[in-house]
């Protein structure tokens, strides 16, 4: 197959083999995002948020950014997060890595406004804005569609 | 699973061609708590992946500053390697680049080498569980710390392209305990800790390892050997005992026969960097461990999951490293870096926790630019 640039402002293909058996991860992380994500150090920093602050101990608050849109032009905003986030609650092991990476069991997500989203946590969980890495904004299509198992086979449970 | 193309994310790239999925299963660690991880069985990745960039992204500071990006699923990773090394148009990045292939790289006429202290660590795990051996002394589990020369390791086993760890957390993460340093080796010391711990006369020490790591194993076991005077053996895993290995692992259905296991994990983040590493290996729900809970251990990682305060966070993130030195919980040895090979005319930034593209570009003087200006 050749790639052939059609536009002048192509600004380059390059060709990557990544023997990786996190290869899935890094296409999905090159793909989706989260509300935080990890920086070129490993740090955690706001990405589909542009902030978050923790209201109390078991209370946590996303401001999420107002200009994201979907690669089929989707707005983004509070609802599908709150969407994606409804979704995962279905699944009893959603993660890869282990269940450590669920938020605890009871935990519930508010809407505020279309851009402000609140988790609130049945008790203190220092490691939950870390483990919103692990819980990946899909948009409307994508839950109908596929939605990691559900939508094709009717589970998602070993699937990615 | 994500086994289709489309436009499902809001990401630098869009997912226009082919996907990458993985079958697994589950591995139950605790029932109540209910706990448990995957296990992969198989890698599902069409021929070619292809992501295309995304213009309309919410961060152009930072990307994507490619068009295109096309993942090779068809090629051996020895081919890959030769082809990013001789050609050009052929393959650009190579991930994974094994520490004894970086001169080639380095000196080769189409890429560089790139590396970077990642998120990865190599250690020993003691087999907690063995009756006929007590890893649960913290004596013994010194000996064996106080028994190997990490910067031989480095130097021999991972060709320089590793650094030592004090313990688990290294010392680019924020939660890096500062004035820890990693153990050297004391043979006189190690032997005495050796024979206060009871080890009998004659009993081999049982190391395993992957077959990635056979090379590095060797070395650590004659370390082991010339300094306390022991027999080691050593078993290697190929690929497909390594999942019935990782199964065993999660599961704690039955006891090992190693005594230690030389393993490699990595993390998601340099931050709360304990929740990746030491909880694995040594936490109640952790798939690598291999022992009893240790309710101590438990008790601190808990503190730390209730810190909502990040510097408190961090702050009991490190007393958790030093917790894990102290008690030498396992055999700390180093972390291994990130190594890529790189067009020449490719700028790639390595993330140390991820593969990200977006920041990654390519020069006037790439084929693909090259290629376009035929094209006018």
């Amino acid at each position: 197959m050749t790639y052939k640039p059609t536009k002048h402002n192509d600004s380059g293909t390059i060709f990557v083999v990544d023997p990786s058996p996190l290869n899935w991860l890094s296409i999905l992380f090159n793909t989706m995002e989260e509300v935080i994500r990890a920086d070129r150090f490993g740090n955690i920093v706001p990405s589909l948020a542009q902030s978050y602050r923790w209201i109390d101990q078991k209370t946590v608050e996303f401001v999420l950014r107002r200009d994201v849109h979907y690669h089929n032009g989707e707005n983004f905003s509070a609802d599908i997060v709150k969407l994606n986030f409804r979704q995962t609650k279905r699944w009893i092991a959603p993660h890869p890595p282990g269940t450590w990476l669920n938020l605890p069991n009871g935990s519930e997500l508010e809407i505020i406004d279309d851009f402000t989203i609140r988790f609130h946590f049945p008790k203190p969980d220092g490691l939950a804005v870390a483990k919103m890495r692990a819980h990946h904004n899909a948009n409307h299509l994508f839950w109908q569609q596929i939605g990691f198992g559900y939508a094709k086979t009717g589970s998602g449970e070993g699937h990615w | 699973m994500l086994d289709a193309p489309g436009p499902w994310g809001t990401g630098p790239f869009n997912l226009t061609q082919g996907y990458s999925s993985i079958q697994n299963i589950q591995a139950i660690i605790n029932k109540d708590p209910f706990s448990s991880t995957w296990i992969t069985q198989q890698e599902e990745r069409t021929p070619l992946v292809v992501l295309e960039a995304n213009r309309q992204y919410w961060d152009p500071s930072r990307g994507p500053k490619v068009s295109r990006v096309v993942f090779k699923n068809d090629l051996s990773k020895e081919d890959a390697l030769r082809l990013c090394m001789t050609t050009e148009g052929q393959v650009d990045i190579v991930t994974q680049v094994k520490p004894e292939n970086a001169k080639k790289v380095r000196t080769s006429e189409y890429a560089k080498l790139v590396h970077v202290d990642g998120n990865k660590v190599f250690v020993g795990l003691f087999n907690r569980f063995k009756r006929d051996v007590d890893f649960s002394d913290d004596n013994l589990r010194l000996a064996f710390n106080l028994a190997i020369e990490r910067e031989t390791i480095i130097q021999k086993g991972f060709y320089g392209y590793a650094k030592s760890v004090p313990a688990l957390t290294p010392q680019w993460a924020v939660d890096f305990p500062e004035g820890l340093t990693a153990r050297g080796c004391h043979a006189n010391r190690a032997r005495n800790l050796l024979k206060s711990s009871g080890w009998r006369q004659g009993r081999k020490l049982k190391v395993a390892t992957t077959i990635e790591f056979q090379h590095i194993a060797t070395i650590i076991a004659s370390q082991i050997q010339d300094t306390l005077q022991i027999g080691v053996e050593v078993t290697i895993y190929n690929y497909h005992d390594n999942l019935k290995l990782r199964r065993m692992l999660a599961e704690k259905k039955f006891v090992p026969t190693w005594d230690i296991l030389l393993i490699r994990s990595s993390a998601l983040f340099l931050e709360g960097t304990p929740a990746f590493f030491h909880r694995e290996f040594f936490g109640s729900d952790g798939a690598l461990r291999v022992g009893p809970k240790n309710e101590e251990f438990d008790q601190l990682f808990n503190k730390m999951v209730a810190q909502t305060d990040q510097s408190k966070l961090i702050s009991v993130a490190k007393e958790i490293d030093r917790y894990a030195f102290k008690e030498s919980l396992g055999l700390f040895i180093c972390s291994p870096q990130d190594l890529y090979a790189v067009n020449r005319h490719v700028n790639f930034l390595p993330y140390r926790t991820t593969f990200e593209l977006a920041d990654t570009n390519v020069t006037d003087s790439h084929w693909s630019r090259g290629f376009q200006e035929g094209n006018k």
